[in-house]
């Protein structure tokens, strides 16, 4: 009896592992998507910014119900300023969110 | 008065009962190898799961990190010519206190040896930056390095895309990441 309730005891420690190996891959994936399209945008000239758009990226289908999407406005209090926002969804049993904000200036952003 | 005496009788198990002993040992035997050949199993699986996203996490950062500090894409250095597979990076050199030095380079070279992503760094006699090869991912099973322009010394961003994939007994885990940087001053 002492074994296998110690076995059982490895077994649900072993399933936690798995929980967290998944749960690492899919944020890291989700980072990598939102990080690439930010790239993207920063190449962007600030006239072409789009000011929304869907994030297309092949690392989503390794996601769990994973999208993307970025939106593009104007922040607030100053002009010739634009804030970045991407964001990445996916479900790991319940609705996770990966966020990355950038500020893109019309010339650059220089003091 | 009559004499009583206390008559103990000595039993062993009948052959039934040893029979259902037997059984029962061996049936426990079965689920605690079942559960120990299960238990491994699954350890290998996650060991080559964590191996799999870490090397690839680690392998791109570095990717990422030296494409952000050089100054350009070279076509060639030392033995290595770029492509798909080769990415050559100069760098500007830094002194021991870790400022550039003007008008000298190093360079770094990513290339696969085998199926294991190596980054060579090759300093000028006045850099400071150590002359290392480093391993950064086993397993690789895929790799593309794609340049935005055709001429190296043109390239302003380069995106990596990477697969890791490795086996664990009769399964196999692998992954398939990518990842994009700009060089210095773009």
């Amino acid at each position: 009896m002492f074994i296998l309730v110690t076995l059982l005891a490895f077994y649900t420690s072993a399933l936690n592992t798995v929980a967290q190996s998944r749960k690492q891959r899919y944020e890291d994936l989700a980072y990598r998507v939102a990080n690439k399209q930010m790239e993207s945008l920063r190449a962007t000239t600030y006239v072409s910014l789009p000011p929304s758009g869907a994030v297309s990226d092949s690392m989503l289908n390794q996601i769990p119900s994973g999208a993307g999407s970025f939106t593009v406005a104007d922040y607030a209090g100053y002009t010739g300023i634009k804030e970045i926002t991407v964001t990445v969804t996916w479900t790991d049993g319940i609705a996770k969110q990966l966020q990355l904000k950038t500020l893109a200036g019309n010339g650059g952003i220089n003091p | 008065m009559s004499n009583y005496k206390l008559q103990i009788t000595k039993r062993g198990f009948t052959l039934i009962e040893t029979i259902i002993v037997i059984a029962l040992v061996a049936v426990a035997g079965v689920i605690l190898s079942d559960l120990f050949i299960g238990q491994n199993r699954l350890y290998r699986s996650e060991t080559a799961e964590l191996n799999v996203t870490a090397d690839a996490r680690a392998a791109l950062d570095d990717v990422d990190n030296y494409l952000r500090q050089a100054n350009r894409a070279v076509a060639s250095h030392s033995t290595y010519s770029a492509g798909p597979q080769i990415l050559i990076l100069q760098i500007q050199s830094v002194d021991g206190s870790g400022r550039l030095v003007a008008g000298t380079f190093d360079y770094a070279v990513y290339y696969l040896s085998a199926s294991d992503l190596w980054r060579q760094v090759f300093p000028d006699a006045a850099s400071s930056r150590p002359a290392a090869a480093k391993k950064l991912a086993n397993h690789i099973n895929g790799l593309v390095f794609t340049y935005n322009n055709p001429d190296y010394s043109l390239v302003t961003e380069v995106q990596t895309d990477l697969t890791i994939q490795e086996s664990a007994g009769a399964q196999t885990r692998s992954i398939t990441a990518s990842s994009k940087a700009k060089l210095r001053n773009y």
